[in-house]
């Protein structure tokens, strides 16, 4: 007969998680597959800041620029392809904002009808629009690494530095409006194909391309926590200059995992921009980068799984909340007093409690 | 002396804080498998002068070689791959792993990322563990987590983590500092078992214990050269005696 | 040209105002007080309710702004900042949650919103303050033009500069605060009632975020998310200038307020931010510790 460790019961809770995910298309209609894929993105986003927060030591307070950065770049590419950009009149593909912003007698062609559009016409392919949602967090997070971890910044003002740059973010995508849609965002897009192939974001399909997704992320993070790698990195969030004393570039750890954390992030917002059928700014909102960490504060910052359950399971809470006005503003308050009291009596999150729990469990059967 | 057999040479080493010179012309020689010790007052310089040899602090004139290699104000990290171990005053481990993992992390064989992204169920010495956590009185605290370890016990573990890793030349700030008598003897057979096959430098203030241990001391004072010798030649020097006139000599 | 050089100073002092409570919380506490910026809302509607309920004018506003930020920041250090002495990283998310609370206080009227009531200054919606007579005719002086409410807010921050230097270095309290940001056991050890003498800087630091809140009431419109940005800016500047740096901070904010003032001017208020952000990373670059780092090595 099998004992029954620790590890095994992580085991059991993932194959349940997963398992429930994808069975729900059995259960739900269209239209609650296409929010709950909403709540599996947020639960990606959950992943990342874990690996970055809970096992980097690296706290995020900007995780909405990987996530803005990479719905943008896609969302590019989908809008580039809809039927109405294509209906402009002009040889190539043009976003109807640009037409609006024209000067009177601008050349009807994506490459010069403002003197930003040129750096459209790569998204016209839709691989590279695939390919940028991930590279341009990555680039962004490799340069904050290697610029600002490198000097042995405390871990605060790295904090405070990627909070300066999602606002910044957010004031600069609004403001260039005849590039990004401003206010606006990109609206009117395109569905996301492969080999042909569309996926209508109010399918089954374009559900288990998030859930599968999902699954994908959460499988290869912990194979990375679990790799030699993962146990330095902790090592290094526990006591940097130890890990340097013995032998370990520091800096070059946290900007990988960083740069994973990031290419996650972009991921998810890749798969919103399908699912949502649109890229706003407001994916840059404060609010937003913020209601991240206290997911992953609640559901356990140093769990990956925690982190995912967190995310997806308050923002399903905050959402079904957010029916009546007050009640907004409250849930808003609900929250924040409860992030008050998470930090102070449970630093560990849920997960933490869960674990203990567990621990607890295997050990009461003679296994430890 | 020939190049080979000296482990560390230091030559002409200062640091300038601000205008205020911390350490002044500076040098030492230590042999291979040499246990030495450095002693002299708070404030001596005894603290920076190993910053400056891990490449915690940047030195502002002279030079620091590991055997035939140079080191001066290289990144702590290379440094450290090049074969320095440093143990601190105050004890440094990872506390939320276990001692296993500790150890685990210290005897990896590669730094880099890349090389590091496969499992940890390879490359685990278990035998090599075992003996160096018998060596350090921590044989039955494998998956205890480093936070929950004793006051005294801490220290052990630090120690491991570096003989683990067989470093050339092995640093030690004041390893005893707040043990039992009974913790610091049981310190001092692991350093006398670790003599021979280890250079070790030990900054101490416990003069029984660098009794014990001591092949050979360098006394620094107001971060500058004082004297070097047997401990019966310190003992007897003037300089050193007039150094610590009023403190009522060493004991 | 002139007059660029003059906004560019008075954005650097409201940025003094803001930095100079998170610096000294910061420096010697190391408390990470991610409310500050509501901490400046608050005051900015202390005056708005003192104006509509007490007749209270701007001036009669920097008082009791201060007196009630100050006792917010009691309330808050009491309760939530004291449980994590030992885990000062936390402190950041902490007064996270606390700013949320804040905002939120505001927008719901104090829960007053639920039972219909609506108290008028509060409320999610914005609200205006209006200046003394005093302070709205520009005069001329030879040949300048002089806007007197920007040169009373420069006066501000430099008095309350002084009035910062005055109190750390030339009274007894000071010294405990500059002994405690050396070495906090050290101080204990000395006899210094360190709960009390943080209770009190953070307290300081908080009736500060007030009077800022009082200055910026009278140019920018309230709302509760006002100050959501100003922590940012606010610690920009401590890292600019150096940890527990008094000079440092004001040092920095002269330089981060005139390079925002200048490229504004030429171009617009969100590249003149970018410019300015790219500034500070730039000096973090070439000096991590900022420019006038008193902790040596």
């Amino acid at each position: 007969m099998m004992k029954l460790t620790y590890s095994h019961l992580k085991v059991v809770v993932y194959v349940v998680f997963i398992a429930i995910i994808l069975s729900l298309p059995l259960f739900l209609d269209e239209f609650w597959l296409n929010r709950t894929a909403k709540y599996l993105i947020y639960g990606m986003l959950g992943v990342a800041i874990s690996l970055s927060w809970g096992y980097a030591g690296i706290l995020n307070l900007g995780q909405g620029l990987f996530f803005g950065a990479g719905a943008y770049m896609l969302g590019m590419s989908l809008k580039l392809a809809s039927p109405t950009s294509l209906e402009q009149g002009g040889q190539t593909p043009i976003p109807d904002f640009m037409m609006w912003n024209a000067e009177p007698n601008a050349v009807v062609d994506l490459c010069c009808i403002n003197h930003v559009s040129f750096l459209w016409m790569p998204f016209q392919s839709q691989s590279f629009g695939i390919f940028m949602a991930i590279a341009l967090p990555v680039l962004i997070a490799w340069l904050i690494g290697t610029i600002i971890f490198r000097k042995g910044i405390a871990g605060v003002f790295i904090s405070i530095i990627t909070l300066a740059m999602v606002l910044l973010a957010r004031l600069l995508v609004v403001d260039a409006q005849s590039f990004t849609g401003g206010f606006n965002g990109l609206t009117d897009l395109a569905w996301f194909k492969i080999n042909g192939y569309e996926f209508d974001p109010y399918t089954v399909s374009t559900y288990y391309l998030v859930a599968i997704s999902l699954v994908i992320v959460l499988l290869i993070t912990r194979v990375l926590i679990n790799s030699r790698a993962g146990l330095i990195l902790q090592a290094i969030r526990d006591d940097q200059n130890r890990a340097k004393y013995l032998g370990f570039d520091a800096a070059s750890y946290q900007t990988f995992f960083f740069c994973v954390s990031a290419a996650i992030s972009g991921f998810a917002g890749m798969l919103y921009v399908i699912t949502a059928e649109f890229a706003s700014p407001t994916f840059m909102d404060l609010s937003f980068s913020i209601a991240i960490v206290i997911w992953a504060a609640v559901g356990g910052r140093a769990s990956i799984l925690g982190a995912c359950i967190g995310a997806i399971s308050i923002s399903m809470l905050g959402a079904s909340v957010s029916e009546n006005e007050l009640f907004v503003e409250s849930w808003q308050a609900i929250l924040g007093l409860f992030f008050v009291l998470v930090v102070l009596y449970m630093p560990k999150g849920l997960a933490g409690i869960a674990h203990g729990i567990c621990r607890k469990l295997t050990v009461n059967r003679g296994e430890g | 002396m020939k190049a080979k057999n000296r482990d560390l040479y230091i030559d002409g080493l200062g640091v300038n804080f601000s205008g205020f010179q911390a350490v002044n012309n500076f040098s030492m020689v230590v042999k291979h498998g040499e246990m030495r010790v450095l002693l002299g007052a708070n404030g001596a310089g005894k603290t920076t002068l190993m910053d400056m040899i891990c490449g915690k602090t940047q030195s502002t004139a002279g030079r620091i070689f590991l055997g035939d290699k140079e080191i001066t104000n290289k990144p702590p990290h290379l440094i450290a791959r090049m074969g320095i171990g440093r143990k601190f005053q105050i004890p440094s481990v990872f506390k939320e792993l276990s001692v296993l993992q500790n150890l685990s992390v210290a005897a990896m064989q590669e730094s880099t990322v890349l090389a590091n992204l496969g499992s940890m169920k390879r490359r685990v010495d278990h035998e090599r563990m075992k003996e160096v956590m018998s060596m350090t009185n921590l044989e039955n605290k494998a998956h205890e987590l480093a936070e929950n370890l004793s006051h005294g016990e801490t220290p052990w573990l630090e120690l491991a983590m570096l003989i683990i890793r067989k470093p050339q030349v092995i640093l030690l700030d004041e390893p005893t500092a707040g043990m039992t008598a009974d913790e610091t003897l049981k310190t001092s057979r692991i350093m006398n078992n670790l003599k021979g096959q280890h250079t070790i430098i030990a900054v101490e203030h416990d003069m029984a214990f660098v009794r014990e241990i001591a092949d050979k001391i360098t006394v620094m004072h107001q971060g500058e050269f004082l004297a070097e010798g047997h401990i019966s030649d310190i003992e007897n020097n003037q300089a050193v005696k007039d150094a610590y006139l009023g403190s009522g000599g060493i004991h | 040209m002139l007059d660029t050089v003059f906004i560019g100073l008075s954005i650097g002092s409201i940025l003094l105002l803001v930095a100079l409570g998170l610096s000294i919380v910061y420096g010697s506490m190391g408390v990470i007080n991610m409310a500050h910026g509501e901490l400046v809302m608050m005051g900015a509607y202390t005056t708005v309710i003192a104006q509509t309920y007490l007749g209270f004018n701007l001036f009669a506003a920097i008082p009791l702004a201060f007196i009630v930020c100050a006792g917010l920041g009691l309330l808050i250090e009491r309760l939530v900042i004291r449980r994590l002495y030992n885990r000062l990283f936390d402190t950041l998310l902490a007064t996270w949650g606390v700013a949320i609370l804040l905002q939120q206080a505001i927008r719901l009227e104090f829960g007053l919103s639920f039972f219909g009531i609506h108290i008028e200054g509060l409320g999610p919606g914005l609200q205006s303050v209006t200046l003394p007579e005093i302070m709205t005719e520009s005069f001329t002086v030879g040949e300048f033009v002089i806007q007197p409410y920007r040169t009373f807010i420069i006066l501000v921050s430099a008095l309350l500069a002084v009035l910062t230097w005055f109190l750390m270095y030339r009274t007894r309290i000071g010294q405990q605060v500059r002994a405690i940001m050396r070495n906090p056991d050290m101080a204990a050890a000395c006899g210094i009632d360190v709960k009390k003498v943080n209770a009190l800087t953070f307290a300081y630091g908080a009736g500060l975020a007030g009077v800022a809140g009082v200055m910026m009431s009278g140019f920018k419109t309230v709302m509760p998310d006002m100050g959501s940005s100003l922590v940012v800016d606010g610690f920009l500047v401590v890292v600019v200038g150096g940890v527990g740096s008094l000079v440092g901070s004001i040092v920095a904010s002269g330089i981060l307020g005139q390079l925002n003032g200048v490229v504004a001017f030429f171009s617009n208020d969100i590249i003149a931010r970018a410019v300015v952000f790219a500034a500070v990373i730039a000096i973090i670059i070439w000096r991590p510790r900022g420019l006038f780092n008193y902790k040596g090595r």
